[in-house]
């Protein structure tokens, strides 16, 4: 996944785009191929969780997540994970600018 | 006294030779000055100039069109002139998908081809995608970007790679970025009477109506700049080309100029134009003479 975070003003911005084809049931049915898709992404920073979330279907293909957490971090590795319906997982860190 | 006379004449006969040598564009540079010109003057107020936009809605006009759009800002081709649609477009920059696509090319530039020589020795530069097309000499033809990569292909004994889509647009990419990074400018050369004669006919075929709609390229792209069909905006010749390869959210994926320019072919109900045609090559070469010294920015997004 591509992983860019920033630091600025006591606020740090994270952008990750995940490299998915996120098949939702619909379109497996359709295409006649296996359904799978994101179902939850975590993001810590040292053992601090910045970022959590349960997803599903709704996320279209390579998902793109934005968000913002409190604190100056910079220099610090940002870890985020995800997994899958069928169970999946990946993770990748990207140190703060 | 005497020296004097030679020393002047000697400039003068200077002079006149480097004022000569570059006179094979003048006629090129007065067609894009004129490009220049009449698009600078049609959006600097698009709401004072209506004449030019007759089927534009008043909203449009007084909202959707940012005033005093210059040069180097027609890049952005039809986001220059829509405002809703370049603040989309920005979201979307924030992670480009093509960014993948620069690095896969990345690895084929390096790669090794079978007789253990690579892309390097055709191409030592990176940064050269504003060089393309020019006019060689020798051969008595446009050579453009793509023609350049599958020449190399095949004088090193490989395959040729499809000129529209895949690995050629990801070496493309690779190129283009380069290029952007060292902040090149399109640097299009008219150096022959030669040259200068495929630019004349390259232009011609751009005003030339075709296909059973009856348009040429100069209708919709010069003429109707700013105009829409439908819900799109259409693009304006300045600054056309120098987004490629780009990712068309139409096709989800990376495209070179030639996909695009069949796709447009074929919209106008005229049979697409192979990417090693001449038609296509001397076009493009007008094409991209009229967006000459603007800088490369590709490659980028569009719809």
């Amino acid at each position: 996944m591509r992983i860019k975070a920033k630091s600025k003003g006591g606020v740090t911005t994270a952008k990750v785009m995940a490299k998915h084809p996120m098949m939702s049931y619909a379109e497996a049915e359709k295409k006649g191929k296996k359904a799978n898709f994101i179902t939850y992404v975590i993001a810590k920073v040292g053992d601090e969780t910045v970022y959590e979330a349960s997803t599903s279907q709704f996320l279209s293909k390579n998902p793109y997540l934005k968000f913002a957490f409190k604190g100056d971090h910079k220099g610090k590795e940002i870890t985020i994970t995800w997994s899958d319906l069928s169970g999946k997982s990946k993770t990748d860190s990207k140190k703060i600018k | 006294m005497l020296l004097k006379v030679v020393k002047i004449s000697a400039l003068v006969a200077i002079t006149a030779c480097t004022l000569n040598a570059g006179s094979f564009n003048t006629q090129a540079e007065k067609d894009r000055q004129a490009l220049v010109t009449y698009m600078e003057a049609k959006f600097k107020d698009a709401d004072k100039n209506r004449a030019f936009f007759p089927y534009s809605s008043d909203d449009e006009l007084k909202n959707n069109f940012p005033k005093n759009i210059k040069e180097k800002d027609f890049a952005l081709g039809s986001y220059a002139f829509n405002s809703r649609g370049k603040s989309q477009y920005d979201d979307i920059k924030e992670m480009p998908p093509y960014e993948d696509a620069i690095d896969a090319g990345e690895e084929l530039y390096g790669k090794k081809f079978a007789n253990g020589k690579s892309f390097k020795e055709c191409f030592p530069k990176t940064d050269i995608a504003g060089n393309y097309p020019y006019f060689d000499d020798k051969k008595a033809a446009v050579v453009t970007l793509t023609a350049a990569i599958n020449d190399c292909l095949v004088a090193n004994g490989e395959k040729k790679w499809n000129e529209k889509k895949g690995k050629l647009a990801k070496l493309q990419a690779y190129f283009s970025f380069q290029s952007q990074e060292a902040g090149k400018k399109l640097d299009i050369k008219i150096d022959s009477q030669a040259a200068a004669d495929a630019y004349e006919r390259g232009k011609k075929e751009y005003y030339s109506q075709r296909g059973y709609l009856k348009l040429s390229c100069a209708t919709c792209h010069v003429q109707g700049a700013g105009q829409r069909v439908r819900a799109e905006y259409m693009s304006p010749l300045l600054g056309q080309v120098t987004h490629f390869p780009v990712f068309r959210l139409k096709w989800n994926s990376l495209g070179t100029l030639e996909r695009r320019m069949n796709g447009c072919n074929k919209d106008q109900g005229e049979n697409p134009h192979k990417p090693k045609s001449k038609w296509m090559k001397e076009l493009l070469y007008f094409m991209a003479y009229m967006s000459n010294g603007m800088a490369v920015d590709g490659p980028d997004i569009r719809k």
